[in-house]
């Protein structure tokens, strides 16, 4: 995989909340153009705060985050957004008291001056979620679960990222909602996104990417493609058992 | 005075004392507070007279960190608890014929249990509700002293008899002096109790140290109680020594000034609230000239250092420290 | 039936009035999970730049335009916005610092702000009142005989208008999508691309800018006078936590309430216990409800 290919490339990263406590040490990591690349490992290994560090919510210690060919400066996730990043976290990522046409009009924040272009991208989010379609002026409040996470996903779409980061998406969902969204998520780059997630449902998650990345202990101990990690599937899972 | 890097010194080998009830903070106190004490050879009345006030505001200082910098309730009625500390015990002068040290007594007992049920009835309100409730408790104590005029006096002020037979000023300053070395001795020793560390862990992280097994509401309504008994004795102390109450004592003002000298000092450090009470007094004393003057210099000094150093005073002099530390062990390396 | 009609649309003008300083601090708790202290501090300085501007500078200039007091609250209005929005870019913005308590560090910084501004007036303007003059000759209304004080209805209509103003910018425009979106959840608008410190700034300003045009349209009223503030500020405390902080709409409700109860109260119990009203139901809320009326218990994001 060359670098040329690689849409995120982070280097050398170093993150930590508390001074002196690094929570990730040296990361080193690839989102390829087009693809589903997937990052798991046991609880507390730093996941979430790896994709946070990469949207500009929490600033990295050292080492790089390149997107596009540029480097990302330091702390400024509006800034990631207009380059055509988007971040979808784990929890509460939509505002209960706004309808769904709301929610999704406040993820086109940046298409708030072009009328016209907000109107046909809303347009073709209803078109391909009809779910949020048949309940556009209800309140996010009254949605299920797996409807939430459509909303919070379609809500970033609408602005037609190029890359998005997804912490957890299946997480607190019933199995069969589950599928639905990894279906989603999966048909992301025929789209023209390439996805990078984060998720502890380890079978499901790597049997749809394309290169899988193992975090723990603060660093990436493994890395392959996804039929790689499908066929060693229990090797991993007794590594992460013993390692965690 | 000692230099600076001397007392760093001073304050980093207290550490290396054997752990025991006897706080470290306590003996460079000792210390100051017997250094202090030669400083009546030095000044005149006047200055002592303007040194004691000062250590009274480190008195109310102390007692307010204890709640707001220890204990993380950021309450706006300590000048009203030393209100009527000072008004309790002008009632139990006054009215019931008790000497004027078990006034002061029933001053302190009298904040103490306001405080607690004031605590009662508004810790478990969030901090903002909380922060709102007591500023009301406030206004209400000083709207009722001022109301009710035939018991009060109002706003003309109430006489009440004073705590010594002179008025030399020497007396007030020994005695303010021992209640300051009293009062931080007191919470330098309560912090190292159990109920000390668990109120720290409540402000820090509530959810979590109730999980941990410990009562949050019962530890912020003690430590309420005795922050408010400490600020009731040293108001009744103050009344007597100045010989004269008012309701103005519980003007919003009075609390800024408080909330000034601890929070410039740094508000959750032993030593923050006195530094900040002198250095106010000082600056007031330089600029005599008027009221609100000195008001506006308190709150932009406040707002500059507060922006800057948000560790107040002793968040600076800790930074200093630790930069002198760090250039005297590259000098070391390097030679 | 003159008297409660009178009464009647007093308490309607006043809690217009009311409501703009509830809604100036209630859009701040709610979009900065903040209380400014100085708030009332705020509503004295728009009064103090009204009355500059319209008995100073305006003469100055050599201004006379009709509904010249509603051209000079506006710029009050304006001025203070620009105010607000530096002090909240220059004092307040590193309560998100972290490491920082966020409440404790904008208490703290809004508490010696409003000492500041309170005592800074004084020293400037000196501890006396100053009076505006009237914004129309009284009405009346022959059929009904009553008679109504021309400033009163002026800065009501005025109020009336500016809260309408502020409910179409809330939800007809983009940008009160985002407003309204950031109090409800931090982190969904930063995802979606909004700088959270420059909205975090706007707020303020409007905040404060709200406060400032209610100072300055009661200028008649309650003349013009450092320490105004402090009564200001009481009055909006009272209103938020009957409404319930974070609620608009309770604001708006909770100050034509307030307002109703105070004046109907005034005209036909006693007069002289007014103020005391809304005192009651202050502490009445905080020891039973401190939710308000439409508070919600917030989840934190």
């Amino acid at each position: 995989m060359s670098t040329a290919d690689a849409l995120l490339n982070v280097a050398g990263l170093g993150v930590g909340y508390v001074p002196g406590i690094d929570i990730l040490r040296n990361i080193d990591l690839r989102a390829e153009r087009g693809k589903v690349t997937t990052i798991i490992g046991p609880n507390g290994a730093g996941k979430s705060t790896l994709l946070r560090c990469i949207f500009g919510l929490l600033p990295a210690r050292r080492g790089t985050v390149e997107f596009a060919g540029s480097i990302m400066e330091a702390t400024a996730p509006d800034r990631r957004k207009l380059d055509g990043m988007a971040y979808v976290p784990q929890h509460h990522s939509t505002c209960p008291q706004l309808t769904i046409e709301e929610n999704l009009r406040l993820g086109g924040w940046l298409l708030r001056r072009r009328k016209p272009e907000m109107q046909a991208r809303l347009d073709e989010i209803y078109e391909r979620f009809p779910v949020l379609a048949e309940r556009r002026r209800i309140k996010a409040t009254q949605l299920s679960g797996g409807q939430l996470r459509t909303l919070a996903v379609a809500k970033e779409l609408i602005v037609q990222p190029r890359l998005m980061l997804l912490d957890e998406p299946s997480v607190g969902m019933s199995p069969k909602v589950a599928q639905e969204v990894y279906a989603m998520l999966a048909a992301l780059p025929s789209q023209g996104v390439t996805v990078l997630l984060v998720d502890q449902n380890i079978t499901d998650a790597v049997a749809m990417s394309d290169s899988v990345y193992l975090i723990a202990e603060g660093g990436v101990q493994r890395h392959g493609t996804g039929r790689w990690f499908t066929e060693n599937i229990s090797d991993v899972i007794r590594e992460m058992l013993q390692g965690a | 005075m000692m230099p600076q890097s001397s007392m760093i010194d001073l304050l980093s080998a207290t550490r290396k004392l054997p752990a025991s009830w006897w706080p470290n903070e306590l003996t460079p106190g000792v210390a100051a507070a017997l250094a202090t004490a030669f400083l009546p050879l030095m000044l005149n009345d006047y200055q002592l007279q303007v040194m004691w006030v000062a250590f009274y505001l480190a008195v109310l200082a102390i007692s307010w960190n204890l709640v707001a910098g220890y204990g993380g309730m950021f309450s706006l009625a300590q000048h009203a608890l030393a209100t009527i500390g000072g008004y309790s015990s002008a009632a139990a002068v006054l009215a019931l014929g008790l000497p004027v040290w078990w006034g002061v007594v029933c001053g302190g007992l009298a904040a103490a249990l306001l405080g607690y049920l004031l605590g009662h009835a508004t810790l478990h309100l969030r901090s903002l509700y909380f922060a709102i409730a007591t500023w009301v408790f406030a206004e209400v104590a000083r709207q009722l002293i001022t109301i009710n005029y035939e018991i009060t006096r109002g706003a003309m002020g109430l006489q009440v008899p004073y705590l010594f037979s002179t008025l030399d000023p020497i007396a007030y300053f020994y005695l303010f002096l021992g209640l300051l070395l009293v009062a931080f001795g007191a919470s330098a020793i309560l912090l190292r109790t159990k109920l000390g560390y668990r109120i720290q862990a409540v402000r820090d992280d509530e959810e979590l140290a109730i999980a941990n097994g410990v009562n949050a509401a019962r530890a912020k309504r003690t430590i309420f109680a005795m922050s408010a008994g400490m600020a009731g004795m040293a108001g009744a102390m103050y009344g007597h020594a100045v010989g004269l109450l008012a309701p103005s004592q519980a003007d919003f003002s009075q609390m800024s000034l408080i909330i000034i000298a601890a929070v410039l000092g740094g508000y959750r450090t032993l030593w923050g609230p006195i530094i900040g009470a002198i250095l106010i007094q000082a600056v007031a004393e330089m600029l005599r000239f008027s009221q609100e003057g000195r008001l506006v210099i308190f709150a932009a000094l406040l707002i500059v250092v507060f922006r800057l150093y948000p560790q107040g005073v002793m968040g600076a002099l800790k930074i200093l420290a630790t930069l002198l530390r760090r250039r005297r062990q590259a000098e070391g390396k390097t030679q | 039936m003159q008297l409660l009609l009178q009464s009647l649309t007093l308490a309607l003008l006043n809690g217009a009035i009311y409501a703009l300083m509830a809604m100036g601090i209630t859009f701040i708790a709610s979009i900065m999970r903040i209380i400014n202290w100085s708030t009332g501090e705020f509503y004295m300085v728009g009064s103090f730049a009204h009355l500059a501007l319209l008995t100073v500078i305006f003469p100055a200039l050599g201004l006379t335009l009709p509904m010249a007091w509603l051209l000079s609250a506006l710029l009050a209005m304006g001025l203070v916005f620009v105010l607000g929005m530096v002090v909240q870019r220059t004092l307040i913005a590193p309560m998100h610092r972290p490491g920082t308590q966020a409440f404790e560090y904008a208490t703290i910084m809004t508490v010696a702000l409003s000492v500041l501004l309170q005592n800074g007036a004084i020293m400037i303007a000196g501890p006396n009142q100053y009076s505006v003059p009237d914004y129309m000759r009284p009405i009346l209304l022959e059929d009904l005989e009553i008679v109504l004080n021309g400033s009163r209805v002026a800065s009501g209509l005025a109020a009336l208008a500016i809260i309408l103003l502020f409910y179409v910018l809330l939800y007809r425009t983009s940008l009160g999508l985002a407003f309204r979106g950031i109090a409800q959840n931090r982190l969904a608008a930063e995802t979606a691309g909004l700088n959270l410190k420059t909205m975090d700034m706007l707020a303020f300003g409007i905040g404060t800018g709200l406060c400032a045009v209610a100072g300055a349209l009661l200028a008649p009223v309650f003349l013009v006078h450092p320490l105004n503030g402090a009564a200001a500020t009481m009055k909006g405390f009272e209103i938020i936590v009957i409404g319930g902080i974070g609620s608009l709409g309770g604001a708006v409700v909770a100050a034509f309430g307030l307002a109703l109860v105070e004046g109907l109260g005034a005209t036909f119990y006693r007069a002289e216990l007014q103020q005391l009203y809304g005192f009651v139901f202050l502490i009445g809320f905080l020891v039973f409800r401190p939710q308000g009326l439409f508070g919600h218990r917030e989840r934190r994001v």
